[in-house]
């Protein structure tokens, strides 16, 4: 039985997406909410597209269809928040 | 003192830009763009159907005339944007439109923006004197502000063929940005060398050339054609693709006043926006920030609207 999906699991999955996809030149960094995915993590449009799909693999949920775009998206928290508004609409 | 973003604001010139249009782009460029994510998302294990890849990035082009970029130009107080249309229709035959019709579609734009927006226009030299017309009308009659060259599309900057283009920018102090580095597997590489400019830089020493993406992969390259030739500069446009360290590399090369700002609009839209691109450039992470607030300036706006100004006024 497939148990409910909590908003915590969501921010431990967004967690280990980032942590995949982050740069070895950022990889020591301690991963906080209001850290730029571009400045300050070394995120590119590779590596957001690749979170996109992986939570689409896990929770159903497709960040490409975020009606601000994946370009409005820039800080970890934006990251969170948005998964969380699409998995809730999702389930 | 540093120029702050206040201070920038409403000032910045975008060297490097274009229309977010499919209308512009040939499907078999972006689809082999496209190709290359797919392959290296595979490799992360992400399998994802090269369909809906496509239509992510086919998403981002749908700005045909320009509404959305100004409005994210405000945004990231951007005052002017050079657009520029390269030719892809001589080597890619599955454009939509004919250059003809791309170029009328620019000079629209210019009408609707005509302070916003600066175009630099290519024509694929192997279309012969018809091309040479095209350009020449585009420049007299429309008004247009440069040459825009993209060699991958299989000739060489400094071939022969582009003399009579360049007789022209000559006439009208207009400037030239030639592509360099990587692209679209739809098209050669071997012509993408910035050092294919030189001939051409030597021969026409009275037109500047502009090495476009000469911060990423021909940095050095390209540093050393701005460090000795007096008429050729570089735009940073594609620095997004890279640690925003490597632009620290650039500005240590005594060449600051070579270096022009370009976002390459809508390469990177996935990533960000124009506003955070900038953002980034003046973060305290960003090597900017040790630059002197002229250097500063001369990134952002001053170089580029020096060799816009160059123009010698002559459309109808």
């Amino acid at each position: 039985m497939e148990t409910a999906k909590t908003a915590s699991d969501i921010d431990q999955a967004i967690l280990k997406y980032l942590r995949e996809v982050i740069p070895w030149q950022f990889a020591k960094k301690e991963i906080q909410p209001e850290m730029s995915l571009q400045t300050e993590l070394g995120i590119d449009s590779l590596g957001k597209v690749a979170i996109a799909f992986r939570l689409e693999e896990e929770f159903g949920a497709d960040l490409t269809q975020f009606s601000g775009g994946l370009e409005e998206i820039l800080t970890v928290k934006d990251l969170m928040t948005v998964a969380h508004q699409l998995v809730e609409t999702t389930s | 003192m540093e120029l702050t973003p206040i201070e920038l604001s409403g000032r910045i010139v975008d060297g490097h830009a274009h229309v977010a249009s499919t209308d512009f782009i040939p499907r078999s460029f972006i689809e082999g763009t496209v190709k290359n994510v797919s392959l290296a998302l595979a490799a992360q294990g992400i399998q994802t159907s090269r369909d809906k890849l496509l239509d992510l990035y086919l998403a981002k082009l749908q700005d045909h005339d320009c509404s959305l970029l100004t409005t994210e130009m405000a945004r990231a107080g951007i005052g002017q944007t050079v657009l520029l249309l390269p030719d892809f229709t001589y080597a890619l035959r599955d454009a939509v439109l004919t250059i003809d019709e791309m170029i009328e579609r620019h000079r629209s734009i210019l009408e609707k923006w005509p302070e916003a927006y600066r175009i630099f226009v290519g024509v694929d030299p192997r279309w012969g004197a018809d091309g040479v017309a095209l350009f020449e009308r585009a420049v007299v009659q429309y008004g247009f502000h440069g040459l825009k060259l993209y060699p991958p599309c299989g000739y060489s900057p400094s071939d022969r063929e582009l003399y009579p283009f360049y007789e022209i920018c000559a006439a009208h102090g207009l400037p030239v940005v030639s592509h360099t580095g990587g692209t679209s597997p739809a098209l050669d590489f071997d012509t993408a060398h910035p050092l294919m400019v030189d001939r051409a830089a030597r021969d026409f020493p009275t037109v500047n050339f502009i090495l476009a993406h000469g911060g990423t992969t021909y940095l050095e390259q390209c540093a050393m054609m701005c460090a000795y030739r007096p008429n050729v500069f570089l735009d940073v446009s594609a620095y997004q693709s890279m640690s925003i360290q490597r632009l620290g590399d650039l500005f240590a090369r005594g060449v600051n006043h070579k270096i022009i700002f370009g976002t390459d609009w809508p390469v990177f839209r996935l990533q960000g926006n124009q506003k955070s691109f900038i953002d980034a450039l003046l973060s305290d992470a960003s090597p900017l920030r040790q630059l002197k607030p002229r250097e500063l300036s001369a990134f952002f706006y001053e170089t580029m609207t020096r060799l816009l100004a160059g123009r010698i006024s002559s459309h109808d």
